[in-house]
């Protein structure tokens, strides 16, 4: 016999969802609560409500956005401040540039949006039981990038390198392009762009999008470093 | 299959909705959002690729949902108004930030003054797909 849906509810495990895409932030609460085992407890829509909502307490995990401005950011507050509380990470491809980003930034598990939900709630599942989880063709995907890091050690730069999209992306900036006009140079969202600029300026330490050119013009700029 | 097993709890004019081609977080956040309404229905296969036109000719959904990768998506889509006009697709795009509900329909201006410029007019405007209606014409159906 199934638990009432109250008692069910109080057992579930606690979730921070962060997106700033309402229909993951409320789609997923759905989601998690025809399932049963896990519910949302706070819904954030910005990497610094995220942290809010982490650093009330109560949480046994949190599943944000990768593509969320400022998702590296709430990891690396998480690590230092709250470690025991695992961060899963979706909405990742499996072979994305970022993962090793993330890994390093104290990410316990990743999905990618192709995932079936079951996978999902699995996925945090074994996360909040110390699990980490990774596809098969992630792994593959890490080891070599974990490989291609070692062959370059010492010559690594301060701060993580541009993805090959974000170099892409770099360029168009470099043009003076608008985020607009990117976004139709590239066949993608103006919202994706604005989340790839948003990255670029992280990893550059920049604040606004000519300085980043400015850097990327740099004729001796060790920060700058192709990954592939 | 959604749609013989849920069909049966459903009032006669349930809205039937198809899920296509989206990625599956997105299926199984939807399906769990449509699954509880009363007036909707979801209908065709369970999994990924169904917005074929054999898909909508065989379950004849009243709105097709997809969230296709490009942009490019409504000549992916167009052919299958052909297999049912009353179709409505609902196209999330790839960022899940929006979407666009695209219809099937008829356009008709009245023709007052039936000189025959007015005919020749109205005949060129058409079939240039010009948007401007022709100054005899008087547009129906806004």
């Amino acid at each position: 016999m199934n638990a009432p849906r109250a008692d069910r509810a109080a057992a579930a495990a606690a979730v921070v969802v962060a997106s700033d895409v309402t229909l993951y932030r409320e789609g997923l609460a759905f989601v998690f609560a025809a399932d049963g085992r896990l519910r949302v407890s706070h819904a954030a829509e910005c990497a610094e409500r995220a942290a809010q909502c982490i650093a009330g307490g109560g949480a046994d995990a949190l599943l944000i956005d990768a593509a969320m401005s400022g998702a590296l950011g709430v990891l690396a507050m998480m690590r230092d401040r709250v470690p025991r509380i695992p961060v899963v990470i979706f909405g990742v491809p499996a072979l994305d540039e970022d993962l090793l980003d993330f890994i390093e930034a104290g990410a316990a598990a990743f999905v990618s949006r192709d995932v079936p939900s079951r996978e999902l709630i699995e996925t945090v599942l074994a996360a909040i039981q110390g699990q980490v989880v990774l596809s098969r063709g992630s792994v593959t995907h890490l080891l070599g990038r974990l490989a291609h890091r070692a062959r370059h050690a010492g010559r690594e730069p301060i701060v993580p390198p541009l993805t090959a999209r974000e170099r892409e992306l770099a360029s168009l900036l470099d043009e003076g392009l608008s985020n607009k006009e990117i976004a139709q140079r590239l066949h993608i969202s103006v919202a994706t762009v604005k989340n790839h600029v948003h990255r670029i300026l992280e990893k550059l330490q920049v604040e606004r999008r000519g300085q980043a050119v400015s850097r990327l013009r740099g004729p001796m700029n060790p920060r700058i470093q192709a990954r592939d | 299959m959604f749609g013989a097993s849920v069909s049966s709890r459903t009032d006669v004019a349930a809205i039937r909705v198809m899920l296509g081609e989206m990625p599956a977080m997105l299926r199984g956040i939807l399906e769990e959002i449509f699954s509880h309404q009363r007036d909707m229905v979801l209908v065709g296969p369970s999994d990924a690729a169904a917005a074929s036109a054999v898909a909508v000719a065989a379950y004849r959904p009243d709105v097709l949902v997809v969230s296709p990768d490009e942009l490019d998506w409504p000549t992916s889509y167009a052919s299958l108004f052909g297999e049912q006009p009353r179709l409505r697709v609902f196209a999330i795009r790839d960022d899940a930030r929006s979407a666009t509900m695209s219809e099937l329909y008829v356009r008709r201006w009245r023709v007052s003054d039936l000189a025959p410029d007015a005919i020749l007019a109205a005949i060129r405007a058409a079939c240039a797909e010009a948007h401007v209606v022709p100054d005899a014409g008087t547009r129906l159906d806004d």
